[in-house]
């Protein structure tokens, strides 16, 4: 490669490496040291070996459960959902324009509003879910919907609510991409509705869903702003995930060295889902 | 009987289209409902609006109004820095075939997959260290650091696509590569370049996270954090709440509606996280 060739391109890349490097790469390296150091104490500034892993251990296995049902809880229902509206909306009718507008709106709103929208909703005086649920007669006492038994759930909804969109945008595309002469030659072979749809629209969108459930759980395992808005991980350790316990250390505990641990094992899943999805990709791409 | 399907499948049609636009306004319709009842009545079962109080609307405004203008603010500086740093280097990217293109690459991709939360708690001891808490500066540092690699996959997506000639044609005109970017490449790049700013900046404006560890003074609070201080109040005033929650995502909400074609292309290109 050419000389002027290597400088343009190093000048070009250059302002990015220095952000990355200033905001990620080294704030990621302290992490992992960190991880490893006294924050507290006598401790202080001393290397501890992993007695900050040995502090938050009784932790790990509820939160690290927290944090699983609360992922896949809100992924798995969202990209239902949104495939079962992108099939609604693969066909053109009266009002379509509005039923996706409509159903896209949740996706611009921000996280921390999302929370507080939400907690309207189940509010235990003027929620409008008890208020109707009194009105039909199911119910007599409100019910507690972030209380201790309901809060993870809740949540969870929320989070379905905000999430579905992103997944119907990906498969609302996805569907456009299908072959019309796939259905015509399955229509002509006899092949009712439902045939067709498990034969010709599951098979086409095997990659969409591939990476959209990639990217979805990537991004919901960590979500702060809408637990944190709604239960603020609470009540006592209910919805309190990986993203709850990173802060509550920090701020609550003072103490970098076990908020840092949390973080550790984060980073570790992300960069394991990371390195899978890019695999993914490369074959996709071959 | 041809005629009797179509009518089950329209059926079926309307009731589920019914039912997923029911999800997805409820939480904003009770937010409207309360952000129009006074406060004196809040804990009235309304399942339908019973007051109009449209001075709560005053009220929040009143109270968020600059906070809207901080959060334009960061957002535009972010959104401007970002299309600055982004530009020339996915132009390289998508230009050029270099020995650390990959890991270029899969740096961002990285970057893209790591939440703010993991990396907050050490950078705040950083900007600490440094003197950058609590600073416009540095938030719109932080915002522009975490859609780099948005959009730069953005941008580079759309550069890939432009034919090669057009800079080779700028180059035997006598353009040195700053006049080829500038002067040819970015003039008819607007498309690629608005779907990331359109990113860039509702990501920003929605953005919680970040401001909620750099900044501390209520003065210099984006929109968010004063929606979320308004519930940590001792008494929460929930019509105010209410008003603010809807009043702030107007515009995210208007120019998301209005560039919705380019964002739904901007996300399943794959570059956008949800």
């Amino acid at each position: 490669m050419k000389a002027i060739h290597r400088k343009r391109i190093i000048l070009s890349l250059l302002p990015l490496a220095l952000m990355l490097l200033f905001i990620y790469a080294y704030p990621l390296l302290r992490v992992c040291v960190s991880a490893f150091m006294g924050f507290t104490g006598s401790s202080a500034g001393k290397f501890v070996g992993l007695k900050n892993f040995q502090i938050i251990q009784s932790d790990i296995p509820k939160t690290v459960a927290t944090t699983l049902i609360w992922t896949f809880g809100s992924v798995l229902p969202a990209m239902v959902l949104g495939l079962a509206l992108a099939v609604l909306c693969s066909r053109d009718f009266r009002g379509k324009r509005a039923v996706v507008s409509i159903n896209l709106l949740p996706y611009a709103i921000p996280l921390i509003i999302v929370a507080s929208c939400w907690r309207f909703v189940y509010n235990p005086d003027f929620g409008i879910i008890n208020i109707f649920l009194k009105k039909i007669g199911v119910i007599t006492d409100s019910i507690s919907f972030l209380g201790y038994k309901n809060a993870l759930l809740s949540v969870i909804v929320a989070r379905i609510w905000r999430a579905t969109p992103f997944a119907f945008m990906n498969y609302y595309s996805a569907l456009t991409t299908i072959p019309a002469e796939q259905y015509e030659a399955a229509c002509v072979d006899g092949a009712n509705p439902v045939q067709r749809f498990f034969r010709i629209t599951l098979p086409n969108l095997k990659t969409i869903t591939a990476s959209t459930l990639i990217v979805l759980t990537v991004w919901t395992f960590l979500v702060f702003d809408i637990i944190y808005g709604m239960t603020g991980g609470g009540p006592v350790d209910a919805t309190k995930t990986i993203s709850m316990r990173i802060y509550q250390e920090m701020f609550s505990m003072k103490n970098l060295g076990t908020a840092s641990a949390w973080s550790l094992i984060a980073i570790a899943v992300l960069v394991t889902i990371t390195i899978l999805y890019w695999k993914f990709m490369d074959k996709e791409d071959a | 009987m041809l005629n009797r399907e179509s009518l089950a499948v329209k059926v079926i049609r309307v009731f589920l289209s019914a039912a997923f636009c029911l999800f997805a306004l409820v939480p904003i319709y009770s937010a409207l409902i309360v952000a129009l009842t006074p406060y004196s009545n809040m804990l009235e079962a309304q399942l339908f609006p019973h007051y109009f109080e449209l001075s709560n609307f005053v009220s929040a405004f009143d109270l968020i109004g600059d906070n809207i203008l901080n959060s334009f603010i960061y957002a535009t500086s972010a959104t401007l820095l970002t299309t600055a740093i982004s530009v020339p280097a996915a132009y390289a990217i998508a230009r050029y075939r270099f020995k650390f293109r990959r890991a270029v690459l899969f740096s961002l991709l990285l970057t893209q997959m790591m939440a703010g939360i993991v990396i907050l708690p050490t950078l705040y001891k950083t900007f600490n260290a440094l003197g950058m808490l609590d600073s416009p500066l540095s938030l719109i540092l932080v915002y522009s650091a975490v859609n780099l690699a948005l959009v730069v996959t953005i941008h580079h997506g759309y550069f890939a696509s432009l034919p090669r000639e057009i800079d080779e044609a700028a180059e035997i005109d006598g353009c040195n590569y700053l006049q080829t970017l500038w002067r040819i490449i970015f003039p008819i790049s607007g498309p690629g370049i608005a779907v990331g700013a359109i990113f860039v900046f509702i990501n920003s404006y929605n953005e919680f996270v970040i401001p909620l560890f750099l900044l501390s003074s209520a003065k210099q609070y984006p929109l968010t954090l004063t929606v979320y201080s308004l519930v940590t109040d001792t008494t929460i005033r929930w019509h105010i709440m209410a008003a603010a929650s809807l009043i702030g995502i107007i515009p995210p909400v208007a120019i998301f509606t209005f560039f919705q074609k380019y964002i739904i292309k901007g996300v399943t290109s794959g570059a956008v996280k949800g």
